[in-house]
């Protein structure tokens, strides 16, 4: 052991070497190489033989092809790299106490993101030179951050809040947004190997403003039901994670929801069409914001209702909502339905203007028959705690508030139908394998139809049909164009004349139910659908909260409705009444949750 | 074209499909240039990849609003857009953003002359002088985007999609049934089409066509009330075809009801090869198209010079204004250049040069002279009217006759002929020299000198040739003393056949007179 001279570690050494590719190996390569060698453990005299190797590598380089010097820039700049050279060369430079480990090899590394690629199905669209090249571009944005700061010190601590923002935030959103080169299934068996070839705009923008997409959600087809259970299968409700029966997550962004309830990213994106991201932020406990229509825009949303859809935000806090609104909202010339002025960036602790008492209304319409009498309850204590606080309460009627279900299922129907034409098979999207060549475009039309999309969705087709016939559009479709006015006049003449700041109502009516009860419904919309599709008849801004969990251990929310394009002073005043309560959030990323 | 007897009278309505020549597609930010490689000009939204939303052009707006004043519509301020739902491979979205049940303009006329081209076969123009300007009225206007295009692959038994075209801006112009004839047709479209071209609403190119029609036709029993049948030519593209289309149905309707055939409501296709319409399918096969508001797309506004500008939208339209900018359109301008040159220039010249392609031309040639030159003016209209039309089949190579033959070329040709340099006889042969010339570079004179054309005007030449033509032709000179007129006559002959092109008449006639005197003083 000792008695190995010096002489013949060197000799041994250069043998190593000489064969080796020290692009790649490892100092640890080299001990254990010398090890089984020399019969001995080298482990003791590391740093002899660190010494050893380095001049050798040193002598090398000046003999062959670098100087010393060159070679050792080359290794600070390239980063990967760093691993494989000896310890010294990186304490020449970094005094400081970081340390990447020498255990870790390049083949691990490869193995790494081979496990990787496999584990999410990407080998079938990157190859493993491709993922490199994605790798060093992520890398490239990252070091973007820190190219023009001095010394970093470690966690950041004299970064701004938004710059750090920046670095940290991952969001993650609704597989109805298009997102470019990636699939984008609005969990339907007709879009199941789509690639968007672009990304939405209020995507766009969050990935501008530092967001890093790591992933799509789970959703229902189309966003069509209430429970996120497309063509991929449903989504577990996080709070049932540990009981026997699984529970609902609530739809139709209840992947969102579920992610963001358990902690899994801070800010996730959703789509409310007629309550999809209030319910099952309601039921996953989390926040869920529904923007006014027309501060958001909808390009490279996959459109379910185009006059209702309005892109949505869950997350575990009011200011990470506003944060989410201010990098998303304002006008953008692929969408014409948006307001033509610019977005005034919301600020929370901003001071409000007057001082004058805030009136909330509470709806009576919304007190259904099927409201539990838990959920009822919890929503009648917090408006007690809201009175005790110095809030004046009304109660207040919105009488065409019973034709809404009606009203919204014609239009809504209407649109879908429309919508759903372009899935023909011909230009993208799933086709029919079971027509003969020479088919007509109609067997292909038909087949393709009927094998690729749902019950539910084909339902709605049919029914939107019926609505749209010549001899129906007038008893229907303008019938019920005429409610939509007479909702959005009920609502604005509450906020207007009833000098009602805002509204506080449920979102849902009871605990998710489990996915044997939600199976054995037959019903396509529930009574439910009355507490939130009047808010998208309006285009007003809502926010869903969690209050507090219910005896079987379901989180119990309510909503607050805000008159139309006064977002800001609904969150504000929001982030006030959410302060009196503590919810005890879910979080799955612990061991002991 | 007439009926063969007398018992029938026809109605006879178009709905015109126009493409608008903006620079991009009215929804979407692709090029609507026309004749491209197939599918290089396809957005997002030509497509219709999920998610992707229209937008609406506003130079298609606008372009339709030039044609609603062109066409004396009355405008409504706030219209708007409805998809028209059926299945075709070549339209992605499974409907047709278009104008159902508020159009943006409606309640219009045109007034038109009654001028059609030749028919090459029948070679027969205007067949009523009394009735020459018609008036068609229009029942709307509304704005749409085309589909792309199918073509049929018939070797691989496929059917291939070009979506170049798919999401350009088209108006639909739909008239009243107030055409008679094949011929007012075909007036009406031509006139409708000068309207087009001076509003720059659409393009005048070869590459496609920008004007599609559909017919309506029927033919009914005088003394009857129409019953509401017709019978729908689709897509026909050239007026010429819309005028053979429509002759081919009246005679074939008419046909039908002398044998009391029963005619029923259908879709018939024109095949141009053949002259006949071809039935497609019957009428009574109704497709309800589930018409609905586009929701993606907010309500067309337009303003006037009395409304309140939006303070939210900066790119609102102020009708008033484009009526200000219009140019003047082709009735106008035919009225004031009646104005202008009323001292030579009648209805009937106007319409001949309409007829003969020459109207753009001639204004030209009109801005380069001299506003008081009357004579070198009317010289113009005469020789356009005369050498020229015969030059270029009736107008039908004015096209490529104007491209060769540019306005300075021809008023150095007609400076020539005032200065004597060339004789109106030569005229025909220089402009057809030149023409047909292949040497773009080659000038004038040489032209002349090349081919021997300038005109003979020096009296000492002159004399010894008239004297020598005489000396050969003696039973001439002696015919002079009984019938002058002949004899002179035909002496010039005799020297214009011996000097081709090159001898003025009025002088070799005075000359020969001259000398015929003498002798015979």
């Amino acid at each position: 052991m000792e008695n190995v001279s010096k002489e013949k570690l060197r000799c041994t050494i250069q043998l190593v070497l000489k064969d080796a590719d020290i692009s790649i190996i490892t100092m640890k390569d080299v001990r254990n190489t010398l090890s089984t060698l020399l019969a001995c453990d080298m482990d003791h005299r590391k740093h002899e033989i660190n010494d050893i190797v380095r001049s050798e590598i040193l002598l090398r380089d000046s003999t062959t092809m670098n100087t010393a010097d060159n070679r050792k820039n080359n290794y600070e700049q390239n980063g990967t790299s760093t691993d494989s050279i000896p310890d010294e060369i990186n304490h020449l430079s970094h005094p400081q106490s970081h340390h990447f480990s020498s255990d870790v090899t390049f083949e691990d590394i490869r193995k790494l993101q081979a496990k990787f690629a496999n584990e999410r199905n990407w080998n079938r669209y990157h190859t493993p030179r491709n993922l490199l090249l994605a790798l060093v571009g992520e890398v490239g944005e990252l070091a973007e951050l820190f190219q023009w700061k001095n010394e970093v010190l470690e966690g950041l601590p004299d970064w701004t809040s938004t710059e750090r923002q920046n670095v940290s935030d991952e969001l993650i959103v609704k597989d109805n947004y298009c997102v470019s080169n990636t699939l984008t299934t609005c969990a339907s068996k007709t879009l199941k190997d789509f690639q968007s070839p672009y990304t939405s705009t209020i995507i766009q923008r969050l990935i501008d403003q530092g967001g890093i997409v790591i992933g799509k959600t789970n959703m229902d087809e189309f966003s069509m039901g209430t429970a996120s259970w497309g063509y991929m299968g449903p989504v577990v409700n996080p709070w049932s994670l540990k009981t026997t029966e699984k529970h609902i997550a609530g739809g139709s962004s209840g992947g969102s929801a579920a992610a963001v309830a358990a902690n899994l990213v801070p800010i996730s994106i959703g789509s409310d069409t007629g309550g999809s991201v209030r319910a099952p932020a309601a039921r996953c406990g989390c926040y869920g914001f529904k923007a006014s229509y027309g501060l958001l825009s909808r390009y490279g949303l996959i459109s379910l209702v185009n006059s209702f859809d309005s892109p949505g935000i869950f997350s575990r806090t009011i200011s990470d909502i506003v944060l989410t609104m201010n990098a998303m909202a304002g006008p953008d010339e692929e969408d014409a339905t948006l307001l033509q002025k610019p977005f005034e960036h919301i600020e929370l602790s901003g001071q409000n203007e007057e001082k004058k008492k805030i009136v909330i209304g509470l709806p009576e319409e919304y007190d259904i028959e099927s409201l539990s009498d838990e959920y009822r309850s919890c929503w009648f204590e917090v408006i007690d705690q809201l009175t005790s606080l110095g809030y004046e309460i009304k109660r207040c009627n919105l009488p065409y508030t019973k034709y809404s279900i009606a009203c919204y299922t014609v239009l809504a129907s209407c649109e879908i139908t429309s919508n759903m034409a372009r899935f023909d098979g011909i230009k993208y999207g799933y086709r029919t394998k079971n027509v003969e060549k020479g088919a007509t475009y109609e067997q292909i039309l038909t087949k393709t139809r009927n094998e690729s999309l749902g019950e539910r969705v084909r339902g709605r087709i049919l029914a939107g049909n019926y609505f749209l016939r010549e001899e129906n559009y007038d008893s229907y479709f303008v019938q019920s164009q005429k409610v939509r006015r007479a909702i959005v006049h009920d609502y604005s003449t509450l906020f207007s004349t009833g000098n009602i700041d805002c509204l506080l109502a449920p979102v849902v009516s009871d605990d998710p139910p489990t996915f044997e009860e939600y199976q054995n419904t037959n019903e396509i919309f529930t009574s439910d659908d009355l507490l939130t599709v009047g808010v998208n008849l309006a285009g007003l801004p809502a926010l869903s909260f969690p209050v507090k969990l219910s005896k079987k251990g379901f989180p119990i929310s309510l909503q607050l409705i805000g008159p139309f394009m006064k977002d800001k002073q609904l969150l504000q005043l929001a982030n006030k009444i959410c302060s009196i309560f503590q919810f005890p959030f879910l979080d799955l990323t612990k061991d002991d949750s | 074209m007439t009926f063969l007897t007398n018992r029938f009278y026809s109605l006879i309505g178009f709905e015109i499909h126009v493409k608008l020549a903006t620079k991009s597609k009215i929804f979407s930010k692709a090029s609507a240039l026309p004749a491209r490689p197939t599918n290089t000009q396809v957005s997002l939204l030509d497509m219709s990849v999920p998610g992707s939303l229209p937008y609406l052009n506003r130079s298609c707006l606008e372009a339709g609003i030039r044609m609603a004043f062109g066409l004396h519509c009355s405008i409504n301020k706030s219209s708007f857009l409805e998809r028209k739902h059926y299945f075709y491979p070549d339209s992605p979205s499974g409907y047709q953003i278009t104008q159902q049940r508020k159009p943006y303009a409606f309640n219009g006329f045109l007034e038109y002359p009654l001028i059609a081209k030749r028919d090459r076969l029948q070679a027969k123009y205007v067949p009523d002088k009394k009735e020459i300007i018609k008036k068609c009225r229009i029942d709307r206007i509304q704005l749409e985007h085309d589909t792309g295009r199918s073509i049929h692959d018939e070797h691989d038994q496929r059917t291939l999609i070009d979506l170049n075209r798919s999401g350009t801006g088209l108006l639909e112009i739909v008239t009243h049934p107030d055409i008679r004839t094949s011929v007012e047709g075909e007036s009406f479209l031509r006139e409708l089409n000068r309207l087009l071209i001076a509003y720059n609403i659409c393009e005048q190119s070869g590459l496609e066509t920008p004007v599609r029609v559909d017919a309506n036709v029927s033919v009914h029993e005088k003394n009857t009330k129409p019953t509401g049948f017709r019978v729908e030519i689709k897509n026909i593209s050239s007026f010429v075809d819309v005028k053979n289309a429509v002759d081919f149905e009246l005679k074939r309707q008419e046909r039908m009801l002398l044998n009391a055939q029963p005619l029923c409501s259908e879709t018939r296709t024109y095949d141009s090869n053949k002259r006949q319409t071809i039935h497609i399918r019957r009428k009574e096969e109704k497709i309800d198209y589930c018409f609905m508001p586009e929701p993606n797309l907010p309500p067309l506004y337009l303003y006037d010079d009395n409304d309140i500008m939006p303070t939210n939208n900066p790119n609102y339209i102020n009708i008033d204004e484009i009526h200000r900018q219009l140019p003047l359109s082709p009735f106008k301008q035919r009225e004031q250049m009646q104005i202008k040159y009323k001292d030579f220039l009648t209805t009937e010249h106007i319409f001949d040069l309409l007829r003969y392609e020459m109207m753009d031309y001639f204004n030209e040639l009109m801005a380069l002279v001299e506003p008081s030159d009357i004579n070198r003016q009317h010289l113009i209209l005469e020789v356009l009217l005369d050498d020229v039309k015969r030059m270029t089949w009736g107008g039908e190579k004015m096209n490529k006759f104007v491209k060769i033959i540019k306005p300075e070329l021809f008023l150095h040709i007609i400076d020539y002929l005032e200065r004597r340099i060339i004789t109106r006889f030569s005229l025909y042969e220089i402009l057809l020299i030149s023409y047909k010339n292949k040497q773009p570079d080659k000038s004038l004179e040489q032209i002349l000198n090349d081919n021997n054309l300038v005109g003979i005007v020096d009296n000492e030449k002159l004399v010894p040739m008239c004297q020598q033509v005489i000396d050969d032709n003696p039973k001439l000179a002696e015919k002079y003393k009984t019938n002058p007129k002949k004899a002179i006559e035909q002496l010039r002959l005799a020297i214009c056949k011996q000097y081709p092109g090159r001898i003025h008449n009025d002088l070799v006639i005075d000359i020969f007179t001259d000398i015929l005197n003498k002798q015979s003083s």
